[in-house]
């Protein structure tokens, strides 16, 4: 990432951080929505679901500019994240509904909020995966 | 119990992230768990990283629970057969002789493997030596592994991978470069921080997308300070100067090294694995180190110690280019002489030696040279054994280095050249092994130089010199050459006379030759398949899968199609896994004369044209030249008129022997002219061809081109094929009798018994010529007439695409002058007046008089109309009208 882009994506959470509770609604939904088969890895109520989605989402962008620290914290989401059965092939459709679901949110949405975001996926994706084949 | 290198997880500072693959990952790992293939093939550019995934993968699996190994193929291990499998194999199985090293190998890797496949990965698999090769292919038949394999996308692909292709068994990946957001994510990872935009579009407009040239790039930017870390940002400080090439940029790199690191990687590049002591007497100690930190040189742990190489092939082609050849003789030698103070001498050392002096002095013991010559031969590489042939006789004549030199030149398709070689080891040889010499010889005379008389002679004249079992073995062979160039019955006579002592697999194969053309299919096939169940492993001067050869012959003249094809399918797999295309070839030659002969010539022109291909590329002229014949036979059928000139002239030019298999070559030029519209000419040549067999012992073959021309309505062949009566055995040769008996007297109720001994054969195109001959006949009863013109039209279904003169529902002279008839034919499959006038040396104006005459004797009026008369369509229903 371009210390642009990490100025960009600590703007959305900033600007959303009110609001976090319906970005995270709209993200499941929006998965569900796409890939049904994911659903039965969540539990049904999705309340407390909800909370651990908007923590980890402000702790990690928070700590994109502490590499060491961003690197520990995608790690140990990575390693949690094999338990629950994920596969490489899910991290596709996540990206698309998170970055939707901000778009959507974010009223000073724009292409190249878009693609910080992206990349800030792409960053935390690779860096789970390869915490998980550990 | 496992031999197989533990996976040295190199140190960070050479470890790049690994990115953006982990889907296509998950999906190849998914296909190998599933069984969905047994080989994933890795292709793409060199430094995009198909090595990173294909460790990943083996990761992946070791942890799954499966056994892992890994294969780095090289131009250093492609020299040393089997070398490459020192990771997979322990010497002690690497060391077996021939016959047994993949009974060995099958049961080490069963062991290994403990109930589950064994993934082994395969770098660079183009690289891979045949032998090596060959013993994976037999781990994968015998379903003991999985192999994920790497070649560079302008690399040739392995037979091994080939082959399993062409079951569906390879999962082929394309690894491509990476795209922009992945570089910018590896980036950040490997740098460990955000990067700032310039540096982020700069490194991505300069590599690529190529992970190892981004990787450069990084290394030589920090090097020189252009990239460097502001305020935690990784930025660049000024301009990236570039070499252009990420081969200059590693070029720069080496430059800039230290001499002693610089002095082990050129040992490196020269001998590609190098024992780490063996580079640190070279070096200083810890040079290697240093070096696998840096991510230039990966070291494995093998039977016999720690081993190193390049980490890159890139690095060992940069190396040599820059190399000054005083030096790299130097280090050579160095090297030569710390391998030969070994006290454990390893797999290949013999090889290593001859070619690292060769390589170094341009000569080397004559002794050692022979040894590595002989090593090489276990791996098929034909390119070096002359070379170090060549290298080994300036030092005097030997005759069994001249044999083995002409071997490889017959190997390599230079026939005139290996005929010379093989001259000097029968001059140089003694007497106990002058016959194995002058049989190489024949055997290069005939088949590559096309020269039976001089290959006749020779094995006379040598067999004056020879001891008595090969004096045995040479007239045995005498009468090999003679039944494949058509003079069977000479060859009987010498089988006779037959001195004790030659090879059985000869005298049998023979044997079972002259059974076969002399019309003993029973006895012939019996003899064949005994030979080959009894040795389908070892035959010592022929191939034994030309023992399934004889086999599906003498099943395709019974008339037991199916049984053919099994045998010619068979030995083509065998002789195809055991890497003799030259027998291969020879088999799915024969396959295509099954399909020809069941009527389906597009797939006969199919197979054979493939043939075709593969026999010119490879430089075996004799299948070529088979292959074209059965090609154009099928064409003609066809009624391709073009392509079957084009094949036809391919036949004239005479490339190959052309006594061999001559009565097929014959079968086409008779077909050629039927497609150009002269099926008269046809008979004819079929007739004296006939004749010109029964004076030389070969009945069978002489029935078969009487039956082509008894196909064309040829009364006076039809009368000569009744007199051969009883000299074939067999349903097929029954069937043709009746055939030959209809047309040679005009009974309509001996065609029908044809068309139904043949339609129960299997032999649909023949049913449906010998049914539609009942019909225009005119002389059955209405019923019957119906009966066998439904049973024509369903044969006749069953041959897409042929369209052969007995198809037509006109009878040949039925009204038309031949000439008339012939330029009807041919206008009829598309030719023009022009094109008709100037192929019969005509007038246009004559060409188009005698078409208005055939027009108004058919009652049509276009060529349209003209081909539905005469193309043998669905004609014998359309004549009969009420008839379906």
């Amino acid at each position: 990432m371009t210390p642009e882009q990490v100025a960009l994506v600590q703007g959305t959470t900033e600007r959303l951080r009110p609001r976090l509770d319906e970005v995270a609604d709209d993200f499941y939904r929006r998965l569900f929505g796409t890939r049904p088969e994911v659903r039965p890895m969540f539990p049904d109520d999705l309340t407390a679901q909800r909370r651990k989605f908007t923590d980890e989402l402000t702790a990690i962008v928070a700590a994109i500019p502490d590499f060491g620290r961003f690197r520990a914290r995608a790690a140990e989401l990575g390693s949690r994240h094999v338990g629950y059965g994920v596969r490489p092939s899910h991290y596709a459709p996540v990206r698309e509904s998170l970055v939707a679901a901000l778009a959507a949110a974010d009223p000073d949405w724009d292409d190249a909020t878009q693609a910080a975001w992206g990349s800030a996926y792409d960053l935390v994706a690779e860096l789970m995966q390869s915490a998980a084949v550990r | 119990m496992s031999v197989s290198a533990p996976l040295t997880p190199a140190p960070p500072a050479a470890s790049w992230p690994f990115v953006a693959r982990g889907e296509q990952l998950d999906a190849i790992a998914s296909a190998l768990v599933d069984g969905a293939a047994d080989i994933v093939h890795l292709v793409g550019p060199s430094g995009v990283g198909k090595t990173r995934l294909a460790t990943a993968l083996l990761q992946w699996s070791e942890r799954d629970g499966s056994a892992v190994a890994r294969v780095r193929a090289s131009r250093g291990t492609a020299a040393v057969p089997l070398a490459a499998l020192t990771t997979v194999l322990p010497a002690s199985v690497l060391a077996s002789p021939p016959p047994l090293l993949v009974p060995a190998a099958v049961e080490h890797v069963r062991d290994l493997g403990d109930g589950s496949r064994v993934v082994v990965m395969v770098d660079d698999v183009d690289l891979l030596d045949a032998a090596s090769l060959a013993v994976l292919s037999h781990l994968v038949e015998a379903s003991l592994v999985h192999l994920v394999t790497t070649a560079r996308d302008d690399a040739p692909t392995p037979e091994l991978v080939l082959a399993a292709t062409r079951h569906g068994r390879v999962l082929r990946v394309e690894v491509g470069p990476l795209d922009r957001f992945s570089v910018a994510t590896l980036l950040h990872l490997a740098l460990e921080g955000p990067v700032s935009a310039p540096l982020e579009h700069a490194l991505w407009e300069l590599s690529g997308g190529s992970p190892l040239y981004l990787r450069e790039l990084v290394h030589a930017g920090r090097e020189s300070g252009a990239v460097r870390q502001l305020d935690g940002v990784w930025t660049l400080a000024s301009p990236l100067t570039t070499p252009g090439s990420l081969r200059d940029l590693v070029a720069e790199r080496f430059g800039d090294l230290d001499p002693d690191a610089r002095t082990a990687l050129e040992l490196l590049a020269l001998c590609s694995v190098v024992a780490v002591e063996d580079l640190e007497a070279t070096a200083t100690p810890g040079v290697v180190e240093a070096l696998e930190a840096a991510g230039l040189v990966e070291v494995d742990a093998v039977d016999g110690g720690l081993h190193a190489r390049l980490a890159h092939p890139l690095y060992g082609q940069v190396l040599r280019e820059t190399t000054p050849s005083l030096r790299a003789r130097r280090l050579l030698l160095a090297q030569v002489e710390r391998v030969e103070n070994r006290a454990n001498p390893q797999h290949g050392d013999a090889l290593r030696l001859a070619r690292w002096r060769l390589e170094a002095t341009g000569t080397a013991d004559p002794a050692l040279l022979v040894e590595a010559a002989w090593l090489a031969r276990a791996g098929h590489d034909y390119a070096e054994i002359e070379r170090l042939c060549r290298a080994a006789l300036t030092a005097g004549p030997d005759a069994e280095v001249s044999a083995l030199l002409g071997e490889a030149l017959y190997e390599l398709g230079r026939f005139a050249e290996s005929d010379g070689a093989f001259a000097d080891a029968v001059r140089t040889a003694s007497p106990g092994s002058v016959a194995r010499f002058a049989l190489s010889r024949a055997l290069n005379q005939f088949f590559g130089l096309g020269r039976l008389d001089d290959a006749l002679e020779g094995l006379v004249e040598a067999a004056s010199r020879a001891d008595d079992a090969g004096a045995g073995d040479l007239q045995a062979a005498r009468a090999l050459l003679m039944t494949q160039g058509g003079r069977t019955g000479a060859a009987g006579d010498l089988l006779e006379t037959l001195a004790p002592g030659a090879a059985p697999e000869l005298v049998d194969r023979t044997r079972a030759l002259v059974l076969l053309r002399t019309g003993r299919l029973d006895d012939a096939a019996a003899l064949a398949q005994q030979a080959w169940d009894r040795s389908p492993d070892t035959g010592q001067v022929l191939h034994p899968a030309g023992s399934l050869m004889v086999v599906a012959l003498a099943r395709l003249a019974a008339g037991d199609l199916p049984g053919a094809a099994a045998a010619a399918s068979e030995g083509a797999d065998v002789a195809s896994r055991q890497g003799v295309e030259f027998q291969a070839l020879w088999l799915r030659w024969v396959s295509s004369l099954v399909d020809l002969a069941a009527g389906d010539v597009v797939a006969a022109a199919a197979r054979a044209t493939e043939v075709l291909a593969s026999a010119t590329a490879a430089g075996f002229p004799g299948p070529a030249r088979l292959a074209a014949a059965t090609a154009a036979a099928a064409s003609a059928q066809r009624g391709a008129v073009g392509e079957t000139g084009t094949l036809a002239a391919r036949l004239h030019e005479g490339d190959g022997p052309p006594e061999l298999y001559a009565a097929w070559v014959e079968v086409a030029l008779g077909w050629a002219d039927v497609a150009s519209g002269d099926p008269a000419a046809a008979a004819e040549r079929w007739r004296s061809a006939a004749e010109e067999h029964v004076d030389a012992g070969e009945v069978l073959a002489a029935a078969d081109l009487l039956h082509e021309a008894v196909r064309l309505g040829d009364r006076e062949a039809a009368a000569r094929l009744v007199t051969l009566v009883g000299e074939v055995e067999g349903p097929l040769a029954h069937a043709r009798l009746r055939h030959a008996h209809g047309v040679a007297t005009g009974d309509a109720t001996s065609l029908v018994e044809a068309a139904e001994l043949f339609a129960g054969l299997g032999l649909h195109l023949l049913a449906a010529e010998a049914a539609t001959a009942a019909v225009t006949t005119g002389a059955l009863e209405r019923r019957e007439r119906t009966r066998v013109a439904a049973l024509a039209s369903s044969a006749r279904a069953r041959c897409p695409g042929a369209a052969t003169p007995a198809l037509a529902t006109v009878p040949s002279g039925g009204g038309l002058t031949s000439r008339e008839l012939q330029i009807a034919r041919l206008a009829a499959n598309g030719r023009t007046s022009r094109e008709i006038a100037e192929a019969l040396v005509l007038s246009v104006r004559t060409v188009d008089n005698h078409l208005q005459n055939a027009y108004t004797k058919l009652g049509v009026s276009s060529r349209d109309q003209l081909r539905t008369v005469l193309v043998p369509g669905e004609g014998v229903a359309a004549a009969e009208g009420d008839a379906s």
